[in-house]
């Protein structure tokens, strides 16, 4: 891979990372090693939207 | 620190003094827009590696060895241990406002140095430093709010009065940003019709990622880009179309009414539906549009076509009045200092931080980058005519409501523009005229799209980027309307839940629709007195919501002084104390003036009296009189609004200064209201 590549790959997964992609992932990860049946996809998605939009989350 | 090192920081101050002397020896030629970039690049990244690295060290003592809450309470949900880049980019995200781009423009009508130093000088001193501390101060609280602090650290009454300051200037910015949304808009087939469309792009962009991929939102951004690019390109097809373009034509109350059943649209419908993914599509665009002018800026290298000073530092400005003192600072508002940060910053941010030195990045250097982009927007402005900008901006009750008065009246200002090259411009950019076209958007767009088209495709393809960069401000502006509707319903609810109960359940959709009724209400007014304004509402409304949220600035750095007291810093309580000094002594001569000043185009009382006289002698014909009656009752209304922040501000400084006076004169132990010191099990982050 060409550090090109490299560089567009490293973007890719941070931006993916600041978009909250892997966050489920991790959610799930975490909810299984504490024994708990996991929320699904969809409903995690929507929790996460009710917290962020529930406070100032915008600027002037 | 190396050799090497200390040469590198001797070149970049270097560099940055050779770009002051650049702009401050300049006579009689254009300054390239190069040097005002490199000047503040230079001061932002030394006043980063210098002074927040002083205050990091020795004001915050930030400790890497304590845990953060994010560590302590990791629950995965609302405290979660996050890499600091991902943390700077969702904050600087979330503070990137329409304020550091429409506040320079506008305030480039006293020429490009005042407002350029402000942002520098202020955003330095000021913005970064009320935004880094309020972010230690929450995270030492486990992410506790502004409003929190201020009743757990000031006292109960500082509390209450923060939250009642919080929620009255919500509905002003929100009025204040819908109207420049209003002005972009109005007699704009092409811009309406780009706008419209991106509202069924987001329904498909939320049906997609709630039930088809649910979290990828990167993919649905991309998907959703696309369609709104086609939607740029296509909304030249609907304003040559003798069909559709009446259809996206409208005149500014027609739109006020619009932007205002949008509001209540958002407010009220699942968040998944139309808030969440406008929200994506704007965070992604306005970051890829920063991105483009910072690099069309060094490609285009434009020169500057305003002056340094114009002759409107003598407070007779037709976009807004008032002097440099204080009412530049006011304008720039958001560019340099900004209290809506301090909200942000003592929200959701504090509880992602994995060490407490991520705290400098993230808060400090996330200020600079704001301030950075509005030194951008104060090129954009300034790569314009000056004959140009000011017809652009300048209000038809000032100018004059025809071609030929406005470029008469422009030119007898000594800026010469002719009504031929107005047509041009205006058709240049696909829109029927640029005249009277307030709010600093259309400006903003124009600047964008000169700088745009000479680095890619020229001036065949200047009309795209103009309506590129129209959608681009007038997007996040109303994400910024629908999210703060939506916050401001949630606010209310809480209020009234302390009266009746079920009014504070924010599932319940009678309590739902009335409070996101009253709050669209609220800003929808103000929205409507600034549309209907013959001074042009930018010259009203703009100055309040600066006042606001520069007072919003000044209860935070209230909270930070106390806490710095409190924590024993005393040798370094300036670096608030300082910012906070020069923020009432501005915020609270503006207040005055927009009172009591006896210019009745700066003055709220006085207009509303030189209005009422003309009624009285019958100067006002039969058919205008209601109309002048409601003018006079908005200018009573504004005077008492901004009556009602200084109030509230000075009951908090007053609090404040009890606090500090008994903590110095040792009449009240300091109490710090901090989490507990738990050690961290983390590895060491890098400084």
């Amino acid at each position: 891979m060409t550090s090109f590549q490299q560089a567009l790959r490293f973007l890719w997964e941070y931006l993916r990372e600041a978009c909250g992609e892997n966050d489920y992932a991790r959610y799930r990860a975490r909810s299984l090693r504490q024994g708990n049946e996991p929320m699904p996809p969809q409903a995690y998605y929507l929790r996460q939207l009710q917290q962020k939009y529930s406070r100032p989350n915008r600027c002037c | 620190m190396s050799i090497v090192k200390k040469l590198f920081w001797v070149l970049l101050a270097l560099l940055g003094a050779l770009g002051l002397g650049m702009i401050a020896t300049g006579r009689g030629e254009h300054l390239n827009a190069v040097w005002l970039v490199v000047a503040a690049a230079c001061i932002f990244v030394i006043g980063y590696r210098f002074y927040s690295r002083f205050v990091a060290c020795k004001v915050l003592a930030l400790n890497d060895r304590r845990a953060t809450p994010a560590e302590r309470l990791e629950d995965g949900r609302d405290f979660v241990l996050t890499n600091k880049w991902v943390v700077f980019g969702q904050h600087f995200a979330a503070i990137a406002g329409p304020g550091p781009l429409v506040g320079p423009i506008l305030a480039a009508q006293f020429g490009y140095l005042p407002g350029t130093l402000w942002i520098v000088i202020g955003g330095v001193l000021g913005g970064a430093i009320q935004d880094f501390v309020t972010l230690f101060c929450s995270l030492r609280r486990d992410g506790k709010s502004l409003g929190e602090m201020a009743k757990e650290e000031i006292s109960s009454v500082s509390g209450f009065t923060a939250l009642f300051a919080v929620l009255c200037i919500l509905t002003i910015l929100l009025a204040a940003v819908a109207l420049v949304v209003v002005n972009a808009l109005k007699g704009s087939p092409w811009g309406l019709f780009t706008i419209a469309m991106t509202m069924p792009v987001a329904i498909l962009m939320g049906i997609y990622v709630r039930y088809l991929r649910p979290g990828k939102v990167l993919e649905t951004s991309l998907g959703g880009f696309v369609l709104v690019m086609a939607a740029v390109v296509g909304g030249r097809y609907v304003a040559e179309s003798h069909v559709l373009a009446p259809l996206f034509t409208y005149s500014g109350p027609t739109l006020a009414w619009m932007v205002i059943a949008y509001g209540f649209a958002a407010s009220v419908l699942p968040v998944w539906l139309l808030l969440a993914p406008r929200g994506y599509l704007s965070t992604f665009v306005k970051l890829g549009v920063i991105l483009l002018l910072a690099l069309g800026i060094l490609a285009a290298h434009p020169a500057m076509l305003l002056p340094p000073f114009t002759r409107f530092t003598d407070g007779t400005g037709p976009i807004f009045a008032g002097k440099i003192f204080p009412f530049c600072f006011i304008t720039i508002a958001c560019g340099a200092i900004s209290g809506f940060h301090s909200l942000i910053a003592s929200g959701t941010t504090p509880k992602m931080l994995s060490k407490e030195s991520h705290a400098r990045l993230v808060g400090y250097g996330g200020m600079l980058m704001e301030s950075f982009v509005a030194v951008m927007a104060i090129v954009a402005a300034a790569v314009l005519q000056p004959g140009v900008y000011f017809a652009i901006n300048s209000p038809a009750g000032i100018v004059g409501t025809l071609p030929q008065q406005a470029v008469s009246t422009i030119s007898g200002w000594g800026f010469p523009v002719t009504q031929q090259e107005m047509a041009d411009l205006a058709a240049k950019v696909g829109e029927i005229t640029l005249f009277n076209r307030t709010g600093g958007a259309p400006s903003l767009a124009v600047g964008m799209a000169h700088i745009f088209s000479r680095v890619l495709g020229g001036q065949r393809v200047m009309a795209v980027w103009y309506h590129f960069a129209i959608m681009f401000e007038a997007l996040f502006i109303l994400t910024l309307l629908d999210a703060g509707t939506r916050v401001g319903r949630f606010m209310l609810q809480d209020l009234l839940g302390h009266f009746w109960k079920p009014l504070g359940r924010t599932g319940w959709y009678p309590s739902v629709v009335l409070t996101s009724g009253i709050m669209v209400a609220a800003w929808g007014y103000f929205l409507y007195q600034g549309v209907v304004d013959p001074l042009g509402g930018i010259n009203s409304l703009w100055p309040l919501f600066g006042i606001s949220n520069q007072l919003l600035a000044t209860i935070a750095l209230c909270v930070c002084t106390t806490i710095l007291i409190k924590m024993g810093r005393w040798r370094f309580v300036w670096g608030t104390l300082v910012p906070l000094g020069w923020l009432v002594a501005v915020t609270m001569t503006a207040s005055y003036q927009k009172i009591f000043s006896a210019n009745p185009r700066i003055g709220f009382l006085v207009n509303a009296r030189h209005l009422a006289e003309q009624l009285a002698q019958g100067a006002i014909p039969a058919a205008n009189a209601a109309e002048t009656h409601r003018l006079i009752f908005n200018d009573r209304l504004d005077a008492v609004v901004t009556g009602v922040f200084a109030t509230l501000v000075l009951v908090i400084l007053v609090e404040s200064g009890r606090q500090w006076w008994l903590y110095a004169t040792r009449g009240k132990p300091p109490v710090l209201n901090e989490a507990p010191m738990v050690l961290s099990r983390l590895p060491a982050s890098e400084t």
